[in-house]
């Protein structure tokens, strides 16, 4: 572990399995979509378009899993702020 | 090729630099609506070939230039872009023309007022020769094919058979093409790094904020950003000089101005590089590995520090992805639940649109909270060097027909700067520049600074010291120099 990785460890504690680790980075071309990017895996040439759209309501819900797999301390807000 | 009547030969013109063009403008060696007609008329003709025109404007056009040969003929100089034809990513509106955002439900679209960012460049007498085509809606949603346009897909000018990038598709091959001096694009993740690196253009995308999003299609509020496809770094920056600025009328504005200073970013030896090996050797695709060693050598021999770095390790995909798409989502919400959502040409973009509706609130929150650790960990990263290079793309574009590869290459275990580093830079609000470093059969690749909040002087300065010392961003398609 190299120091910049230290630094940067002691400010962040979100906590990944390492089953859970391995999945989130081997997804990672999955999301590249707005760079013309396709996901790792696509539907048949002859699925059908209700297939295709489970497909992609699989794809949100594998992300909505990686998601809820990060823990975070309490006091961490999001990255917005309501002024009133 | 003919001669004009005021003696300049109209070969030098398509590839020029807005300065090399401000020149014989303010020589009078050219007057302003010759120059406007020369490429307002390229545009409209060989525009189509690159499915890059989405709309031309070449008749306002015309007499906006006779505005400014009056102001020419008086010695009122007002700066670099009088006079200098643009085009537009067609998702920036135009008083009285479609606004089409690339996407068959809004061809029809017409907005009554001018972009902030149009009605500078308008101000600096810039003039707006066209529109220019994207990928509809700017890829929300994911898509599946270049084809995802109005315009079809986007054609690369170094290969025709190759996609030339997205979304500000037609900004990149316009530019690239040399039928524009510089256009405007946009970039939530990716969409003027990627056009620009693919079709051998200096690509600038500014800080979150510093150019004002209004009159901009919105796909993510807190990503979008307006930036420049042009010939060179300094380029990019004379335009950013004119457009970036504080604008009441955007909520995400910066507040911010910008003044292109890059003379005094300070002494590159008292800079740091932070760079991967890795990313040159082992990550891209095996024949563009020889170029992209020869662009490190070029960063290395820049005078500037160099320290081998690694981003820090978060899940950048996932967590740009329910951004993107839950903003998107919200953004889009009546055309989802509407059904006219079915109109778009890509399929799986459709299908993306309409199941990004399913992410939970908790989802956003959560992605937006580590976006703050993000942040956080960038903020300490940049404590230590001042520049991130890297690839900008590790392959060279995709085939233009047909459905993207979708095979997922094997990737090195060893990650550096590169992997992330789009996301990642995206996620921050990082300013970015992409430069061309070399050409792979063919066709061009990219190396992409990412650089602090509000750092682009810098960002600008190492690229201009880069084209100082390589002559990429001069070839022209069809003409490349051995």
């Amino acid at each position: 572990m190299d120091g910049l990785t230290k630094v940067y460890n002691a400010s962040m504690s979100f906590r990944l399995s390492r089953r859970r680790w391995v999945l989130l980075m081997g997804s990672a071309p999955l999301f590249a979509q707005t760079v013309g990017q396709t996901a790792a895996q696509t539907p048949t040439p002859t699925a059908t378009p209700e297939q295709r759209i489970e497909k992609a309501k699989n794809d949100v819900r594998e992300v909505s899993d990686q998601l809820a797999a990060i823990t975070l301390p309490m006091s961490i807000e999001p990255a917005f702020r309501f002024v009133a | 090729m003919r001669k004009h009547k005021i003696n300049i030969d109209e070969s030098t013109l398509p590839f020029a630099t807005i300065g090399e063009l401000g020149a014989v403008l303010r020589k009078r060696e050219i007057s302003c609506l010759e120059l406007t007609k020369f490429f307002g008329e390229r545009l409209e003709s060989q525009g189509p070939e690159y499915n890059a025109l989405a709309l031309s404007l070449l008749k306002d056009a015309k007499k906006a230039a006779k505005g400014v040969d009056w102001e020419f003929k008086h010695d009122r100089f007002r700066g670099p872009l009088q006079g200098i034809p643009f085009a537009v990513k067609d998702l920036l509106s135009v008083a009285g023309y479609p606004t089409t955002w690339g996407a068959k439900p809004f061809a029809d679209q017409v907005f009554d007022f001018d972009a902030t960012a149009v009605r500078k460049l308008k101000s600096a007498e810039g003039i707006l020769i066209g529109k220019l085509a994207m990928v509809e809606l700017a890829g929300g949603g994911g898509y599946g094919s270049a084809s995802a346009s109005l315009q079809g897909p986007g054609r690369n000018p170094w290969n025709k058979q190759y996609w030339s990038g997205g979304s500000s598709s037609g900004s990149a091959a316009a530019v690239g093409a040399g039928l524009v001096p510089f256009a405007l694009g946009s970039e939530t993740s990716g969409s003027i790094m990627t056009p620009a690196s693919y079709c051998g253009v200096t690509g600038l995308r500014p800080t979150y904020g510093l150019v004002s999003r209004h009159g901009a299609m919105a796909l993510s509020w807190t990503l979008d950003k307006i930036g420049v496809l042009a010939r060179s770094a300094e380029d990019c920056g004379l335009v950013l000089h004119e457009m970036a600025g504080s604008d009441d009328e955007d909520p995400g504005s910066a507040q911010k101005s910008f003044y292109y200073s890059p003379q005094f970013y300070g002494n590159l030896s008292e800079l740091t590089i932070g760079y991967a090996e890795v990313d040159f050797a082992e990550w891209p695709a095996e024949s563009l590995r020889p170029a992209f060693a020869q662009a490190l050598t070029v960063v290395k021999s820049l005078g500037a520090q160099t320290v081998e770095t690694k981003l820090p390790d978060f899940p950048y995909g996932p967590i740009i992805s329910c951004i993107i798409d839950s903003e998107a989502a919200s953004v889009f919400e009546t055309l989802i639940r509407s059904g006219s959502v079915d109109q778009l040409a890509d399929p799986k973009q459709i299908d993306g649109l309409k199941a990004s509706m399913n992410y939970t609130a908790v989802d956003y929150l959560k992605s937006m909270r580590v976006r703050t650790q993000i942040q956080s960990a960038f903020r300490q990263l940049f404590a230590s060097v001042d520049f991130l290079v890297a690839p900008t793309k590790i392959d060279v574009a995709d085939k233009a027909d047909g459905p993207f590869d979708d095979t997922v290459p094997k990737r090195p275990d060893t990650k550096g700067v590169f992997a992330g580093l789009v996301q990642a830079s995206n996620l921050c609000g990082l300013p970015a520049l992409t430069v061309p470093c070399g050409f792979v059969n063919g066709l061009p690749i990219g190396l992409q600074i990412v650089g602090r909040p509000f750092s682009e002087n810098r960002i600008l300065a190492l690229g201009v010291e880069f084209q100082k010392r390589t002559n990429f961003h001069k070839q022209q398609p069809g003409k490349m120099a051995t």
